[in-house]
């Protein structure tokens, strides 16, 4: 059995398996390296599991049902079906297509951050600067056109932004492996988060400052959770929401397709300076 | 309602202070309430069993308002909290 160590957000991964084919590609998509036993979570991979799609196209992007059940977690999926015992910190998966292993791994990644006190954020998130900005709203708002409207931008997520607090309580964005369009090389985890801005396209721009309070109700629907009503992870998320609200201001951020919306952010955080 | 029953925090819901003001996560609902200055005040008060008579008092002390017009605001606000199972009365 071969196993291949990766970390998301700093949170080591230990996948076992014994098809060579998928330990290459999982140490080239994310920079995985040989592992011992208990170096980290445990995902075992089915042995007739492969990371060629075939005939089952239309089922990519649709999201798996998700359950809990005695605290193990079921994903269920026409071309994936995985497991994961919260307790144990174990799972199991059997996929049909790389882009189902990454669709679980990026599901199990979305539950443990939170009980390491992170959140998935349904964002794009770029460096620029020596700061990390975080752009957030419902499919279609425009998250990748920002990434592609800004000059060579420093790309910490398209789709899924992993932010954890650190051993100080201060959240930090860590470099996400999940992407949608826009991949790039490991960047180093980074402190300073200069805001977080709700698209609005619009024929002007500007940016609205968001109360904390009217905020948070904007960002509980952001996060990436497989499953609604679950009551620890509830309390959970929204502890951690309201705490980023209190590091990090929360914008509306009006723009039209051209880069002026960075002088806009830049003048309005100039001033909050 | 009546005024000789104490109410306190139904202690299943979750309260986090945001400028100030209370958001109240209600877990088993998934659901999430703000509260304004006035009513943060009394939520802040219900951590610990009051009455409604108590409630006015501290109100009025407070806010430096009328009597009548905290009473039938109050009744109003208790009863939402009720309806929503935010508060239990002991």
């Amino acid at each position: 059995m071969n196993k291949i160590l990766l970390e998301f957000a700093e949170m080591p991964f230990v996948v076992k398996t014994h098809d060579d084919e998928i330990v290459a590609w999982l140490a080239e998509h994310f920079s995985g390296e040989q592992a011992e036993d208990g170096a980290g979570t445990e995902i075992e991979i089915a042995p007739d599991s492969r990371l060629t799609l075939v005939d089952n196209y239309q089922y990519l992007g649709q999201p798996p049902e998700a359950s809990i059940n005695d605290g193990i977690l079921i994903l269920e999926h026409p071309c994936y079906k995985g497991t994961f015992s919260l307790a144990e910190g174990k799972g199991k998966v059997w996929f049909s297509g790389r882009e189902f292993l990454v669709s679980y791994l990026r599901t199990v990644v979305t539950v443990i951050i939170v009980n390491c006190g992170g959140l998935a954020l349904h964002s794009s998130c770029i460096l620029r600067n020596g700061k990390t900005y975080i752009f957030t709203g419902y499919s279609g708002a425009g998250k990748s056109t920002v990434i592609k409207l800004t000059e060579d931008p420093v790309i910490y997520s398209d789709e899924v932004t992993l932010l954890k607090k650190n051993d100080k309580g201060l959240f930090s964005i860590h470099h996400s492996p999940f992407r949608s369009e826009f991949h790039s090389d490991y960047l180093p985890p980074t402190a300073d988060i200069a805001g977080i801005f709700f698209l609005r396209q619009d024929s002007r721009v500007f940016l609205e400052k968001m109360p904390p309070k009217e905020a948070i109700f904007a960002i509980l629907p952001m996060v990436f959770f497989p499953i609604n009503k679950t009551q620890l992870f509830e309390n959970k998320i929204f502890s951690l929401c309201a705490d980023l609200l209190k590091q990090v201001p929360v914008f509306k951020l009006h723009f039209r397709k051209d880069d002026t919306f960075w002088e806009s952010i830049d003048t309005v955080l100039g001033k909050e300076v | 309602m009546t005024d000789l029953a104490d109410f306190c925090r139904n202690s299943t819901m979750i309260t986090r202070v945001i400028d100030g003001e209370a958001v109240i996560m209600d877990p088993q609902q998934g659901k999430v309430l703000a509260l304004n200055e006035v009513g943060s005040f009394i939520w802040e008060l219900l951590d610990s069993p009051h009455s409604q008579g108590d409630l006015l008092d501290k109100i009025c002390r407070e806010f430096n308002v009328g009597r009548e017009e905290a009473a039938a605001d109050l009744e109003e606000f208790l009863a939402v909290l009720k309806s929503k199972d935010l508060v239990v009365t002991a």
